[in-house]
């Protein structure tokens, strides 16, 4: 630093005589005090400072050279921890059936409002609105548009036809803005179940109203435990049967036997999801979890259920049906009766009132009302729907009413009920939990012991009985092992007492019924007599033959292989072995 | 030397600054395209989500049916379409026959697997091998006393149809002795057997009986 320096200039005048002539080589300058003091001050100022900034260069460039060439592979990894793309979320969870199908989904659409002040023409531009949208509109549009308020909506819910025609007439003051929309992919066909929502997304029935918390927070859709096949087969053959019989409706209900997930249910008529407004409150009316109807006969499968567990009836029992039994005011007969003594297996598959009673009354009120409850047919069956039918029971409950019950009058029940009862009739005895939601694989029900292993197994036999040889021949299905009950019951009069020619014809049957899989109820409301079936409208000619259609296509729908019939081999496994008296007692 | 670093540390200095610009449009290009692909992603998962609500409304059941009936020769299924395997009639290859020698006949409509080593039908579901259920509580309804002891039901096809199984000579009436054929009766020129039933069933001469 102590380099020589010519001190021309500045330190000319100061300069000792004689120094004017030249420096010497090496001369040096030196300074004393204050002046000295500053520049050195000055000096290491520099120097830090020069130094302080090398060191960040050299950090900058050292981190540049790191990032850019160092570390190459790290490119992703930052990119990673950029803010993430934003999953694409509809403002509502979806709803999907359990193979994936989409039930109800929120679409992006547009929606359409207008700003009356900005248009010129409100009229002219009504007009033309109305031409490109021909289901919204008229008069209100006009009248909207036409009033001095500065936004109103004309639709919400465009379809992308409809955007682009709106931004094809180009009127200023119609504005399109983003929006959602609850769509109903598969309208009537899951309507009662999946239920509908308003225009802000706010579920008002079904699923979307029992779940609508959770679809509102839209993480993951909803699956629920419907098959769409499954529900759509049940709908075609109902109505089917509804069209055949001139009914006023009817229900269909499928479940799982033995975990309690429900494939199917139907109620007829439906209603469109879409425009839940239009539709009349018979429509909207879910028969098959709010509905309640009296079964009939169908009952008779669970008093004989309670009859033979408690132990007070036996299969090789019988009594004498050719006498009505008298009680008070009523006087209890058959239909179509057989006049003659009776086994419990003939009285079943002949389905004898008389005979019913009869096993009743030895099992005594208090113990086939407790039989009623452990089934679930005297409190409403719980499941998700908020949709859910009271039974009605009678009250108080006396020997007459334990009587009438018995054969299915006097108990107006929900055809979920039913099918849970029939269930668990059929499925080993355990009353299991019915669930719309699909169960994760392995996932036990939640279910309660009703009756014996040996008395449903006894059921089995008798449910098969009636199907191969009793009143519900028509819902066999080849290879499918088809058991179950019939049932007819008159419809009762606003004015009390039962109409003569209202009735609600029902079946409920498993398959195959050796081992159930799978439970069917099915119900025509108000079937009329055809001539086809010869002035008849009772459930063998109404309900069986549908379930005999709906398990001969959902068999192999289900992928259940079908099976030769037991009973081409001699003697059946699957009738009735009981004798009496040197006779066996369930032939004819 | 003082130049000579100067110098250095200046042209450091702009390279660095250089480099520095680079890497920064660099990123600012990487950003631009890392915001337009996540744009893109979201724009096609709402485009699935879309086309998966289509696809839910295409499939509608009832639409599938009325253009399956439309378009396809296919109805339901029914059960007697439905025979498992070791229901199978044999094959020609069990009488000592191979597919080559068939050439000539009308073409098999299907390919076969090949026959596995020591391959046997399996027996039939037959009505006439059912023992009768004896025990002596039980009895079984609709059938009649007589009816319980089921009398080795006529064999329909060993009775009513004369077949080779008689001439000792004759490989398929060997074949059949070999195979062991309580289970499977000797089949007549032109019936099977229908699993299903127990009843014979007519083969055609392409399908799985025997020529």
């Amino acid at each position: 630093m102590n380099e020589p320096r010519e001190p021309k200039g500045r330190h000319q005048g100061d300069l000792p005589s004689g120094m004017d002539l030249g420096q010497p080589e090496r001369w040096v300058v030196g300074l004393d005090g204050n002046r000295k003091q500053a520049l050195e001050v000055g000096r290491t100022r520099l120097i830090l400072t020069g130094l302080l900034f090398a060191f960040a260069f050299l950090a900058v460039g050292f981190r540049l050279v790191e990032l850019s060439w160092l570390q190459n592979d790290m490119a992703p990894r930052i990119a990673g921890t950029m803010e993430a793309p934003g999953e694409w979320q509809a403002g509502r969870a979806g709803i999907l059936d359990r193979n994936g199908e989409v039930l109800a989904a929120n679409l992006p659409t547009m929606a359409l409002y207008a700003n009356p002040r900005e248009l010129r023409d409100p009229i002219e531009v009504a007009d033309r609105l109305a031409e490109v949208m021909p289901d919204a509109i008229g008069e209100r549009l006009r009248r909207d548009l036409d009033s001095d308020r500065s936004f109103v909506w004309v639709k919400r819910c465009l379809s992308p036809q409809e955007s682009s025609a709106v931004i094809r007439l180009g009127v200023p003051g119609l504005h399109l803005q983003r929006d959602e929309c609850r769509f109903y992919p598969h309208g009537e066909l899951v309507s009662h179940v999946v239920g509908f929502t308003d225009i802000d997304d706010r579920g008002l029935a079904g699923m979307e109203r029992a779940f609508d918390a959770w679809l509102a927070g839209g993480e993951t859709p909803l699956q629920l435990s419907l098959d769409l096949r499954v529900q759509h087969v049940l709908a075609e053959e109902l109505q089917a049967a509804i069209d055949e019989f001139s009914g006023v409706g009817g229900a269909a209900v499928v479940m799982d036997a033995d975990n309690g997930e429900l494939l199917g249910m139907v109620s007829l008529p439906s209603f469109d999801p879409r425009m839940p407004g239009r539709a009349t409150e018979e429509q909207r009316f879910n028969r098959a979890a709010l509905g309640v109807y009296e079964v009939g006969s169908v009952l008779k499968s669970f008093s004989t259920a309670a009859a033979l567990d408690s132990g007070s009836v036996t299969l090789e029992d019988g009594w004498d049906t050719s006498q009505p039994i008298r009680v008070a005011r009523f006087t209890i007969n058959d239909f179509r009766g057989k006049n003659r003594w009776q086994s419990v297996p003939e009285i079943f598959q002949n389905s004898s009132n008389i005979g019913t009673v009869h096993m009743a009354m030895t099992t005594g009120t208090e113990r086939l009302r407790n039989y009623l409850d452990d089934f679930g047919l005297l409190d409403p069956a719980s499941l998700e729907l908020p949709e859910r039918g009271r039974p009605m029971l009678p009250n108080p409950w006396r020997e007459i009413n334990t009587m009438t019950i018995s054969y299915g009058h006097g108990i107006a029940l929900t055809p979920l009920q039913v099918t849970r009862a029939f269930a668990a009739l059929v499925n080993g005895g355990e009353l299991v939990q019915p669930t719309l939601i699909k169960r994760l694989p392995g996932e036990q029900a939640p279910r309660e012991r009703v009756i014996s292993e040996r008395t449903s197994e006894q059921m089995r036999w008798l449910l098969r009985l009636v199907v191969l040889h009793g009143s519900g021949g028509n819902a066999d299905a080849e290879g499918y092992l088809v058991g179950g009950k019939t049932g007819t019951a008159n419809k009762l009069s606003p004015s009390g007492g039962y109409q003569k020619d209202k009735r609600i014809a029902s079946f409920a049957g498993a398959f195959p019924i050796d081992d159930p899989r799978y439970v069917v109820f099915f119900m025509v409301d108000e079937p009329k007599p055809t001539e086809r079936t010869y002035g008849f409208a009772t459930a063998g000619w109404v309900a069986a033959p549908g379930v005999g259609r709906v398990i001969s296509r959902l068999g192999p729908m289900l992928g259940m292989p079908p099976r030769p019939q037991a009973e081409e081999q001699r003697p059946d496994p699957l009738l009735v072995p009981a004798r009496l008296r040197g006779r066996s007692v369930a032939s004819r | 030397m003082t130049r000579l670093l100067l110098i250095l540390i200046v042209a450091a200095a702009a390279g660095v600054a250089g480099l520095l610009f680079q890497v920064k449009y660099e990123v600012q290009e990487v950003e631009k395209e890392l915001a337009e692909i996540n744009r893109q992603i979201l724009e096609d998962r709402e485009a699935t989500h879309v086309l998966k609500a289509e696809w839910s409304y295409l499939n509608q059941p009832a639409r599938i049916a009325a253009l399956a009936e439309r378009h396809l020769e296919l109805g339901p299924m029914r059960p007697q379409q439905v025979v498992q395997v070791r229901h199978l009639p044999p094959r020609p290859e069990d009488f000592g026959y191979s597919q080559t020698e068939l050439a000539d006949a009308e073409p098999l409509p299907r390919e076969r697997p090949l026959m596995p080593a020591g391959w046997q039908p399996e027996a039939l579901p037959s009505p006439q091998r059912t023992p009768a259920r004896t025990e002596g509580s039980i009895a079984v309804a609709q059938v009649d006393a007589s009816d319980t002891q089921p009398a080795q039901a006529p064999e329909p096809q060993a009775s009513s149809n004369p077949t080779p199984a008689a001439a000792p000579a004759d490989p398929i009436a060997d074949t059949i002795a070999r195979l062991g054929t309580d289970a499977v009766p000797p089949l007549s020129e032109n019936e099977s057997f229908n699993p299903l039933t127990g009843r014979p069933l007519p083969v055609s001469t392409g399908g799985g009986g025997v020529r």
